[in-house]
């Protein structure tokens, strides 16, 4: 998914400037973590109210945590107005700074015998948040900011060994990597599915839309127009949008655009039409046998253009019995006496050789005035 | 109908610019009595023409081919055009009654042949579309779907036609006459057509509609 890839560093690029424009994944996303912004701060808040008795500085502590509601509520008035702001290098600095400084003021704030963590699991909302909207790079780098914080915090007054305060700090540190790792990786997933199913839409639409206008309006201009070459145009742009629409353009090029293109080659050098017929019940061989079959089919098509006088090809594709593929190319030319080795000669290395190679066996058969047929069977 | 007088056509398409096209194209031997923009006008038109032969395109509103060849295609020979293998539906078009189908693309010499041919009453049968009947078949054998399949030498010529053979010279390398070919492809589209009549009726059965 090397587009996915580029797309998504560029997405990242703009984002740290401007804020993003947001998808409906993200809106989607960006609700999910206020409701868990509000109901940790809430917990939080709750169990401070609870365990009042262990705090060594009361004070700071409520200082911290309005300054926690604060942010929340900012962020939540944000998002009901220009959510956009949200997914902006300030807001998740400004949240993740908020934080840490609750982390790091945790040892300072208990005493010793504290039974919980300030912020409790507040964090975890930034963390999500930067995963979200600079993927999961950053949100593995947040993480392990806020868990220094926590072993900073957790190590102040911890004095009575590593293993008392150590544990937990390390268990904290364990949750926020995993929780930046998980939601980078989400977020990266719903991205990607959301511009594959938009792709997905925009082909349906410029079928709905264009399918009959544009194609209609191309196969006007092959027949209409005096000018071949025009007409090759023509022909040529009718292929690639209807190979578009099909969806049929792949990075990896299957049988049928090999072929496809094949024949478009033979259009483009010898000026016949040659007409692709792929039975859709064919199932992708391959890459070896496709290469092999496409170089004997352009082998075929060229010895059409250069020998048969044909102006019509049809090169026809379907599974085979029992495995594997028939292909023939057929020709509406002047045919060759069979007698006559020399030209099978010339043939058959070309052709037969390519398939062969692959396991496969080739037939030619022609007639005087019949055109000639170059069967091929591949596994 | 006397091979000598014009054949009389009906051209059916929702582009004016289409029609006159073909209109163009089609020569002196074609005499077009009818035109229509969509489904319901071109079953108006050609019940009151009654034309030898009906170009109609896939597409249309108010029905499109689909509805032109099961109103039509017993009175009258039925050909569609259209601008791609959009399958199901050319498929639906040539069992609900339509002869054959071409693509838009085929150049005026051909298109006028083989008008000419299905004026004839030879089923228009172009690779594209022996393929996706062959694929069709390859279905109800394999039993993913009921009806009737076709005999070997009805797979043969088919898978010829297919391959870009003309019906003489499928029956030069079958060793049977050219109307006998004419006859397997007649039959095979007459197999087609019943499989996909008792396929819909099971669907309509399955689905509760009356």
């Amino acid at each position: 998914m090397y587009q996915v890839r580029v797309l998504t560093w560029l997405v990242w690029w703009h984002d740290l400037r401007v804020g993003r424009q947001l998808t409906a994944t993200d809106r989607s996303l960006f609700q999910a973590t206020m409701v868990v912004r509000w109901l940790t701060w809430t917990w939080a808040a709750c169990g401070l109210a609870l365990t009042t008795e262990y705090l060594d500085h009361p004070r700071t502590a409520a200082a911290l945590m309005t300054l926690a509601l604060v942010f929340t509520a900012i962020a939540t008035a944000l998002w009901r107005t220009e959510p956009a702001r949200l997914a902006t290098a300030a807001m998740v600095v400004a949240e993740l700074a908020i934080a840490a400084l609750l982390l790091m003021a945790d040892g300072y704030v208990f005493d010793e015998a504290r039974p919980q963590s300030l912020p409790w699991a507040w964090p975890s909302a930034g963390l999500v948040t930067a995963g979200i909207t600079f993927g999961r790079r950053w949100a593995i780098v947040a993480a392990i900011g806020l868990s220094v914080a926590s072993f900073i915090g957790e190590g102040q007054n911890g004095g009575t060994g590593f293993s008392n305060w150590g544990v937990t700090a390390s268990s904290k540190a364990g949750l926020y990597i995993l929780t930046a790792l998980i939601a980078g990786y989400i977020a990266n997933r719903l991205r990607a599915a959301e511009v594959q199913i938009s792709a997905a839409r925009a082909r349906e639409e410029i079928a709905v839309r264009l399918h009959d206008g544009v194609l209609q309006t191309l196969a006007v201009i092959q027949r209409r127009s005096s000018d071949t070459e025009l007409a090759s145009l023509a022909r040529d742009q009718e292929r690639d949008l209807r190979d578009y629409l099909a969806g049929t353009q792949s990075a990896q090029p299957g049988l049928t655009a090999s072929l496809r293109s094949a024949a478009a080659r033979f259009e483009r050098h010898h000026g016949g039409r040659a007409e692709v017929v792929i039975a859709d019940d064919l199932e992708e061989p391959i890459p070896q046998v496709i290469d092999a079959v496409t170089g004997a089919v352009g082998e075929a098509l060229t010895n059409v253009g250069k020998h048969a006088n044909a102006d019509k090809v049809v090169v026809y594709a379907e599974p085979n019995f029992d495995s594997g593929i028939f292909v023939s190319i057929k020709d509406n030319g002047i045919g060759f006496d069979p007698e006559s080795v020399t030209k099978r000669i010339g043939l058959k290395e070309s052709i037969t050789g390519r398939i062969e190679s692959i396991g496969g066996r080739v037939e030619i058969s022609s007639k005087p005035g019949r055109g000639t047929e170059v069967r091929l069977w591949a596994p | 109908m006397g091979s000598l007088a014009a054949v009389r056509v009906v051209i059916a398409d929702d582009h004016q610019i289409w029609r006159a096209g073909v209109r163009a194209d089609l020569g002196e031997n074609f005499e077009v009595v009818g035109e229509a923009a969509d489904g319901t006008q071109a079953v108006e038109v050609i019940k009151a023409t009654k034309p030898d032969l009906v170009l109609c395109d896939l597409n249309m509103p108010n029905g499109g081919g689909i509805k032109v060849a099961t109103e039509c295609g017993a009175m009258t020979k039925v050909v569609m055009l259209t601008v791609s293998q959009a399958e199901r539906d050319l498929l639906d078009a040539i069992a609900a009654g339509a002869c054959g189908y071409l693509l838009k693309s085929t150049e005026s010499d051909e298109l006028r042949n083989q008008l000419w041919k299905a004026a004839q009453g030879e089923p228009v049968f172009s690779p594209s579309l022996a393929a996706l009947v062959l694929t069709e078949f390859r279905r109800v054998s394999k039993a993913e779907a009921p009806g009737e399949a076709l005999s070997a030498r009805e797979r043969e010529v088919l898978q010829h036609v297919a391959r870009g053979h003309t019906y003489r010279e499928i029956g030069e390398e079958l060793f049977i006459a050219e109307k006998t070919v004419e006859n397997h492809v007649r039959n095979i589209l007459s197999k087609l057509h019943l499989n996909r009549k008792n396929e819909l009726m099971r669907y309509a059965i399955e689905h509760g509609i009356e």
